[in-house]
């Protein structure tokens, strides 16, 4: 099998951790306990549905 | 001409060249090893990196006495084969020395502990660089983590203050008392690391293949009945075929039921896996920030 | 920074996931060093704005050959192909300016409905590429590295001093570029001596040949004085060894600006030298591309050209020629931090 890197780029509002999170659920690259946390985080939230973002959520010492 | 390498010869270069970094860079480091699969990987990438020369570094394993026996019986003939130099470091010391407290009651685990006496170690030892089998696919603080991670002169990660890594440059300048963690198997996932052992025929404790054990329910985790956990009142030690995914330590290793005993059916058993690797460890299930807690700490 | 990982049956794929914030651009070019491909995503409403060529121009600068447009957020226009055209076209004008971008794609998606993303959308029936996975599963990237320019950065000699293998030495490395094989000749930058190879480890197996990415350890016939940091290459297409460096460089430090004559480490493949900046050319105003001549002070994220002097020979390449032996890092001597990117023009 071969390896591609990439990355991603966009300013702030342009969806970029929505459309990680969606190339990951929809290729079935996620697991269930961590859909199970990414949709408490989105409830938690007030998100009216579950809210793929959520995947690449960072680490608490980035959102202090 | 066709000139390409699949992505498993890749991550091995890779993993290679970060190895020799280490020791070009370095006038001390070590190789961190647990007797878990991705250590297991790093050593056998070590060895390929210096042959026919002797891995220049020797390996430390971090005992923290709550081993499962394959585990040690494994260890020693492994680094024996690999004509290694190892060194432990062992909590119960810690313990006895009064450096760390103990914990208490039924969920009482070791895991905390290691940190302190990996720190005491390393600085025992001198050590100015310890290679960890860490891979960033595992947990969302290791996503972060550079190949090349500084630590202070308290052993401490600060997540938000990283050097950036462009290219393959890396930087393993340091001031005197600090030293780094250094991940060669960053890249690897859960899957490239079982495919590698597959091509590689590489020998692992039969832990990880399916087996019958009595293990115990406690919260999301199957733990393995052993000398140091034990059934709690409303618990029941029952017989079930199972294996485990990671090893750590006894108390805080949760095993799954399957009946993979080939690296053919775990292969396939990763490929349609529902649940994260690490779901099945109770050091990870402390809560949501555990692993980042404890790396800022010093841990692995 | 955060790296992500999936696979599909088709390839594998790493993504250097770069936040936003204060330290943008330095992470920006910090995941596109080791990238194959760029996804710039647009906001569909917005079209092309000052952060699509702030990240064009990196992605450029960082000779990211792959481009993905991703024109986000087509659920907010209606999936209208009018303003889908308007945006391509827009992009295609202003890009031209950008060399190294060989291969660029547009697809228009919804990452919060999941159109053309994964699979294809049924709303967009005008839209006949392929979705942005399937784009990514397949985009050629065979004939992106270096086959041509036999680079060999010798990283670690192996010396096993034991009784099987008394007189091995085996230069270990990873080829940074070309193809080595057993019996070529051979020129050590920057000593100039030539030799032949001898044999080609891959540790314990020997190959017929050698070449990027693969980690190998090279014996040669002679006895020469080789150790880290000297770089193996052919007598026919030798890299150019040289003290004077001039270099397009990102900066990465929050706390101190550049300094003109400043001294700094520079890392450059294995090698490791100091150097001094002896002149700042000119900054980038990298949203619309402009250079700035009149205030040349670098701040965290700024990009421009300068002139470096080394106080030993490197053996490099253009960056444009070759991403490995054509880049550099910058290191404080008083914090260790890095604090620049370089590209060698």
């Amino acid at each position: 099998m071969d390896l591609l890197r990439f990355t991603t780029a966009g300013s702030v509002d342009d969806g970029k951790s929505t459309l990680i999170g969606r190339l990951l659920y929809d290729s079935k690259n996620t697991f269930e306990d961590q859909m199970a946390a990414v949709e408490a985080s989105s409830k938690k939230r007030g998100d009216e549905n579950v809210n793929l973002a959520l995947l690449t959520d960072g680490l608490r010492a980035e959102r202090e | 001409m066709n000139y390409t390498i699949d992505q498993l010869a890749q991550l091995e270069a890779e993993a290679i060249y970060v190895l020799r970094e280490t020791a070009a860079q370095f006038e001390n480091p070590a190789l961190l090893f647990s007797g878990g699969k991705d250590s297991i990987v790093m050593a056998w990438l070590a060895r390929k990196a210096f042959w026919p020369a002797k891995i220049p570094f020797p390996l430390v394993h971090i005992d923290t006495g709550h081993n499962f026996p394959e585990t040690m019986t494994y260890r020693d003939s492994f680094v024996e084969n690999l004509g290694a130099r190892l060194i432990v470091g062992s909590v119960q010391a810690s313990i006895d020395a009064g450096r760390v407290r103990e914990e208490t009651g039924p969920d009482a685990s070791r895991n905390m502990l290691q940190t302190v006496t990996l720190l005491d170690t390393v600085e025992e030892h001198q050590y100015d660089a310890a290679l960890g089998g860490g891979r960033r696919d595992e947990e969302k603080a290791r996503a972060k983590e550079r190949f090349f991670s500084a630590r202070d002169e308290f052993g401490q990660w600060d997540p938000k203050n990283q050097r950036p890594e462009l290219w393959n440059i890396f930087n393993g300048r340091k001031h005197h008392g600090e030293h780094f963690r250094v991940f060669p198997l960053s890249n690897w996932t859960e899957m490239d690391i079982w495919m590698y052992i597959q091509r590689e025929e590489i020998e692992l404790p039969n832990l990880y293949f399916s087996h019958k054990r009595n293990v115990i329910k406690r919260g999301n985790a199957l733990l393995a009945e052993c000398k140091y956990v034990s059934p709690q009142p409303g618990e029941l030690a029952e017989e079930k075929v199972v294996r485990f995914r990671t090893i750590g330590d006894a108390t805080c290793t949760g095993a799954v039921e399957s009946d993979a005993d080939t690296l053919d059916k775990i292969i396939q058993e990763v490929a349609t896996a529902r649940q994260t690797e690490r779901g099945t460890r109770a050091d990870d299930q402390r809560s949501e920030t555990a692993m980042e807690d404890r790396k800022k700490e010093g841990y692995f | 920074m955060a790296y992500r990982y999936f696979a599909t049956p088709r390839r594998k794929f790493i993504i250097a996931d770069t936040p936003g914030h204060i330290q943008y651009t330095r992470n920006m070019v910090t995941g596109a060093s080791t990238a194959n491909l760029a996804i710039i995503l647009i906001d569909a409403r917005h079209g092309v704005i000052e952060q699509t060529c702030r990240h064009s121009f990196i992605a450029s600068l960082l000779r990211i050959q792959h481009v993905v447009i991703a024109v986000n957020k087509m659920d907010l226009v209606d999936y209208s192909e009018e303003a889908y055209l308007k945006i391509v076209d827009q992009f295609k004008q202003f890009s031209s300016r950008l060399r190294n971008i060989v291969d660029v794609s547009f697809i228009p998606i919804s990452a919060l409905n999941g159109d053309n993303v994964v699979d294809k959308s049924d709303k967009m029936p005008w839209y006949q590429g392929p979705s942005l996975l399937y784009h990514l599963e397949t985009v050629y990237i065979g004939s992106d590295r270096n086959h041509v320019d036999a680079r060999f950065p010798v990283q670690w000699v192996i010396r096993p001093h034991s009784d099987e293998y008394h007189d091995f030495r085996g230069y270990a490395g990873r080829v940074s570029s070309g193809v080595f094989k057993p019996g070529d000749d051979i020129v050590v930058q920057p000593s100039g001596f030539t030799s032949k190879i001898k044999a080609i480890y891959a540790d314990e197996k020997e190959v017929d040949e050698a070449f990027s990415p693969m980690s190998v350890a090279i014996r040669l016939e002679d006895e020469i004085d080789i150790s880290r940091g000297d770089l193996i290459a052919k007598p026919n297409n030798p890299p150019e060894s040289t003290q004077d460096i001039e270099a397009m460089i990102c900066w990465f430090s929050a706390e101190a600006p550049l300094a003109v004559r400043g001294k700094y480490v520079l890392r450059h493949t294995t090698n490791e030298v100091k150097a001094m900046v002896k002149e700042v050319k000119y900054k980038m105003n990298i949203n619309n591309l402009h250079k700035i001549e009149d205030d040349l002070t670098f701040q965290l994220n700024d990009i421009g050209r300068i002139s470096l002097r080394t106080s030993k020979p490197i053996a490099s390449d253009p960056y444009q020629n070759n991403r490995a032996t054509g880049s550099f890092v910058l290191i404080d001597e008083q914090t260790n931090q890095t604090v620049a990117a370089g590209m060698i023009l």
